[in-house]
C-alpha cells in the first residue's frame, strides 16, 4: 500500500513538473505575426513621440528644424513611421520565423494548463492526506490547496 | 457602541470561518518543527563525529612513524603501537558512521527545507487572502 501510494504520488509529481514546464514554455512563446507587427507599430509611435520632443514642437511649428541632436531612429519614426514599422517587423519576423501564438490561443492554452495543473495538485494533496505514512509536501505546493479544508470543491480553489 | 459590537461580531465570524485553514497551518507547522528537531539532532551528532574524527586523525597522523619506533632497549614500543592501532581502528569505524550520518543529514535537510518553505508561503497566503476566504465561507 505504502509503495503504491508513493509511486502514485511520484507519477502525479512528474505530471505537475511537466505541466509547469509547459506553462513556462507557453509564457516564452512568440506572439503571432499580427501581434508582433502591432507591437512594433506601437513602439514606432513611441519613438515618434520621443523624436518630436527632441526636435521641439514649438520649433517645428515655426518651420525651424534642427535635427543634429536627434536620434536618427526617432527621426525616421517622425517622418516615415509606416515604413519604419514595416521594415522593423519584417526584420524581426525573418530572424524568428516561429509562427507564434495569438493572445487568444495563448489564453485558451493557459486556461487548460492551469486547470490540468490544479487537478493534478488537488490529486496529489488528496493522496498525501490519505496516506498512512507522512509524506513531505513540495515546497512550491499551492497554499490554497494545502490549507483547504475541503478538497472536493476544486472549482472554488481556482477562484 | 453598535459599530464596535458589529466589528466584534464580524471579526468573530471571520475567525470562525478561517479556523479550519488555521488548523491546517498549525499541522504543517508541527510537521516542520518535527523535521527541524530531527535535523538539529542529526546535525549535533554530525558535529560531534567530525570533532572526534579530527582529534583521532591528528593523533594518528602525529604517530604515523610509530611502526618504526623502539623503546630504549631497542625493542618495538608495543604499548604505543597498541594505542595507535586502536586509534586507527576507531578512526575507521568513525569514518563509516560519519558517512551514514552525512546521508541522514542530507535527508533531514531535504525533509525540512520544503516544509519550512511551504509554511512561510501558507502564512503569507492566509495574511493576504484570509478576508477573501472568510467572506466566501
Amino acid at each position: 500500500m505504502d509503495t503504491r501510494t508513493m509511486r502514485t504520488i511520484e507519477q502525479i509529481r512528474e505530471r505537475i513538473i511537466t505541466l509547469q514546464d509547459e506553462r513556462e514554455e507557453l509564457a516564452r512563446a512568440w506572439p503571432s505575426e499580427m501581434e508582433c507587427r502591432e507591437g512594433i507599430a506601437e513602439h514606432v509611435k513611441m519613438l515618434a513621440r520621443g523624436g518630436l520632443a527632441q526636435l521641439g514642437a514649438a520649433d517645428l511649428r515655426k518651420g525651424r528644424i534642427d535635427a543634429r541632436h536627434v536620434d536618427p531612429l526617432c527621426l525616421l519614426a517622425v517622418f516615415d513611421p509606416e515604413r519604419l514599422a514595416t521594415q522593423l517587423a519584417d526584420m524581426a519576423l525573418a530572424e524568428f520565423p516561429d509562427p507564434g501564438l495569438s493572445a487568444e490561443d495563448r489564453a485558451k492554452r493557459l486556461a487548460k494548463l492551469e486547470s490540468d495543473l490544479l487537478a493534478a495538485e488537488v490529486d496529489e494533496e488528496r493522496m498525501i492526506r490519505k496516506s498512512p505514512i507522512p509524506i513531505i509536501r513540495r515546497g512550491d505546493a499551492r497554499p490554497e490547496i494545502v490549507l483547504a479544508p475541503d478538497l472536493e470543491n476544486s472549482a472554488a480553489l481556482a477562484a | 457602541m453598535i459599530p464596535v459590537t458589529r466589528n466584534h461580531a464580524e471579526r468573530a465570524r471571520m475567525m470562525a470561518a478561517l479556523e479550519p485553514y488555521e488548523q491546517r497551518l498549525r499541522e504543517l507547522k508541527r510537521a516542520a518543527t518535527t523535521a527541524h528537531h530531527l535535523l538539529m539532532a542529526v546535525s549535533e551528532e554530525r558535529r560531534e563525529l567530525i570533532s572526534e574524527r579530527n582529534r583521532l586523525k591528528s593523533y594518528v597522523d602525529a604517530n604515523a612513524s610509530i611502526d618504526n619506533r623502539t623503546n630504549p632497549q631497542g625493542l618495538p614500543a608495543l604499548d604505543e603501537h597498541a594505542s595507535v592501532r586502536n586509534a586507527r581502528l576507531d578512526l575507521a569505524a568513525l569514518e563509516r558512521r560519519l558517512q551514514e550520518v552525512e546521508k541522514l543529514y542530507s535527508e533531514a535537510q531535504d525533509a525540512w527545507r520544503p516544509q519550512c518553505q511551504l509554511v512561510t508561503r501558507c502564512e503569507e497566503f492566509l495574511n493576504d487572502h484570509g478576508p477573501r476566504l472568510a467572506a466566501r465561507a
